[in-house]
């Protein structure tokens, strides 16, 4: 009687340590952007619908490539294009080898997980190949090329007299601006470092290639980029930059990728006031993209139909 | 048997839970002030709706900027002299805001006649964020920084005045005495009545700064690496017959670590047989700042 007595008191007292430790709502951890959609490293996504193009397709059979494209980035595409290539054209004869004009809305309060999927098809009626081979190997590649554009945006803290010993309170601290590793695009700035004197802002921005692909000079054009980019077209960002309402000049105002990283120097000369604040760091870089997939298809020759020469 | 000790021991544990305990000084008792370590408390207002803990706005949407101003002490604070200036933000990001303004009314100190103290709100209007928002929303934290003049009140009830220190009748020179501090950010924590030399003697005063913010001279700026005070004996305490120092200087003091002693010494030597008590009263002037800051999110319409 007595141990049950012991027993029932030490379960009341652990229940009530128990509802004591519960804190009453879940709480999140500091800085997690809620809703943020400007995450991931990715611009649009192409994907081949299974058996479109079929591992395997025999001699005369029709066959399609049909790729699935959705945009992963933070923002929409529009007039960009997908093109068919890698086989030999003497044997396969699609109905088209390109889409333009293709368009696909970026992540958004509404869709920030990117699934907006859209479907381009190119059909061939039937399939061809050398006179005497039984097994024709092919691979169908499937390109993208579309103009982007990265918004990299933080908190910066802007000091006219950062190294200064005065009596004015200082509400922020110089530093690197807050801005998080990746921001929904396959070209990203990687990071922000902060120099500030007396009436001059200045950041150095080192931005990146991270999506996987190849990053195409903004004021190249994006037609025929799966075949006819030459190297003065690629690894070229345009960036702008602007923090409250001032635009920055930065140099170079086009990055050169060297192993896919680069760097500008933006800087703004003016009035700052007095005091320490707060602001948004606002870092635009145009640039067109191109990424691809492949998928390899076997041409096989029915049984009987070998033609010796 | 067991039962009737358990109850008794339930009895026992009830009676010590009430109990104070410790050395705690009554400082209502004999006490002219009501005391307490706040001067003026600053708040925000709240900004608007609340979503997560956190209040939130659309961009295309104004909130207002209002901060109010309490004094939990016992000094009184003019018309015009608690300056409230707000940090933090640009110019260029916000409109529709004034970012300096005083207080319009005379905020009086606690008493017993106004036990909440004096309480004003400063309008700094309604503010907007007129920078177009790429991201889905910014945290943009306002900070206002409010500054205002206060005096801290010290009396020290029964000094001893004691010629012949053989004499062990009526009171004692060298001991702790018994302090009081009006209600303010800087407070006297004890105090102390040594000898000082033939017929002499001398008060020591611990001071700090309690308040959490800054502190300096009247009309001085604020030393990041120190805060300071100035003082003076009151008119009623023969402030002729005394020489008041703080680490050698007269009439101010430097805080260090937010703590200062002030040394109170008489001038001459008392007359023959002198003994009595008095009380000796000390006024503490400074200037006295802190910050406080609110965050708001602004949300993108989209």
């Amino acid at each position: 009687m007595k141990l049950k007595k012991t027993i029932i008191s030490i379960l009341i007292v652990v229940m009530l340590l128990s509802v004591a430790g519960c804190s009453g709502s879940t709480k999140k951890p500091k800085n997690q952007l809620d809703g943020t959609f400007r995450t991931g490293s990715q611009g649009l996504v192409l994907k081949f619908v299974t058996g479109a193009p079929p591992p395997e397709v025999y001699e005369g059979d029709r066959m399609d490539a049909s790729i699935e494209y959705v945009n992963k980035g933070a923002f929409d595409v529009t007039s960009g294009y997908i093109y068919l290539g890698g086989y030999d054209k003497n044997y396969l004869h699609f109905d088209r080898d390109m889409y333009s004009g293709i368009s696909a809305k970026g992540k958004d309060e509404f869709n920030p997980d990117g699934n907006l999927i859209n479907t381009a098809t190119f059909s061939l009626g039937s399939v061809n190949m050398p006179d005497n081979a039984d097994i024709f190997p092919q691979t169908i590649k499937a390109t993208a090329c579309y103009k982007y554009r990265t918004y990299a945006i933080g908190k910066a803290c802007i000091d006219p007299d950062p190294y200064g010993i005065g009596y004015a309170e200082k509400v922020c601290a110089m530093g690197p601006p807050q801005i998080s590793g990746s921001q929904g695009a396959p070209v990203a700035v990687t990071s922000v470092e902060a120099q500030t004197s007396r009436n001059r802002v200045q950041f150095k921005v080192n931005v990146g290639n991270v999506g996987g692909g190849t990053v195409i000079d903004n004021a190249a054009p994006i037609t025929d980029c799966d075949s006819k980019l030459d190297r003065t077209q690629i690894d070229k960002i345009d960036i702008r930059a602007k923090f409250s309402d001032n635009e920055m000049k930065c140099e170079p105002s086009t990055i050169r990728l060297t192993g896919g990283n680069g760097f500008a120097i933006c800087h703004w000369e003016g009035d700052l006031g007095r005091e320490a604040y707060e602001t948004l760091l606002n870092i635009e870089l145009d640039y067109g993209y191109r990424s691809s997939i492949s998928a390899d298809v076997k041409i096989r020759r029915l049984p009987g139909k070998y033609t010796y020469g | 048997m067991k039962k009737h000790i358990f109850i008794v021991l339930i009895i026992a544990m009830v009676a010590l839970a009430g109990c104070e305990g410790g050395n705690t000084e009554d400082q209502t008792t004999g006490s002219p002030y009501k005391g307490g370590a706040q001067g003026i408390i600053a708040n925000f207002e709240s900004f608007g709706v609340v979503e997560n803990g956190v209040p939130t706005i659309y961009e295309d949407e104004t909130f207002p900027i209002e901060i109010t101003l309490k004094n939990k002490g016992e000094d009184t604070v003019e018309i015009g002299k608690a300056d409230i200036a707000l940090k933090g933000i640009s110019g260029s990001d916000f409109e529709g805001i004034v970012t300096q303004k005083a207080n319009a009314n005379k905020l009086d100190g606690i008493s017993e006649f106004n036990t909440l103290g004096g309480e004003e709100t400063v309008d700094f209007g309604d503010a907007k964020y007129k920078i177009d928002l790429k991201t889905s929303y910014y945290d943009a934290t306002v900070f206002a920084s409010y500054k205002y003049p206060y005096k801290t009140h010290v009396a020290v009830p029964k000094v001893c005045f004691k010629e012949d220190l053989s004499d062990k009748s009526v009171c004692n020179v060298e001991e702790t005495k018994q302090v009081f501090s009006s209600g303010g950010p800087i407070t006297v924590k004890s105090a102390r009545e040594t000898r000082a030399g033939a017929g002499l003697i001398a008060i020591e005063y611990e001071v700090e700064n309690v308040g959490g913010g800054e502190v300096t001279k009247p009309d001085a700026e604020f030393d990041s690496r120190y805060g300071q005070i100035s003082f003076s004996l009151d008119e009623t305490s023969n402030p002729g017959n005394w020489e008041c120092k703080a680490a050698g200087q007269d009439g101010e003091a430097r805080l260090v670590d937010n703590k200062a002693t002030i040394r109170c010494k008489l001038n001459s030597p008392m007359e023959k047989k002198t003994l009595y008590t008095k009380q000796i009263d000390l006024t503490i002037s400074y200037d006295y700042r802190d910050l406080i800051q609110q965050s708001v999110r602004i949300k993108s319409k989209g």
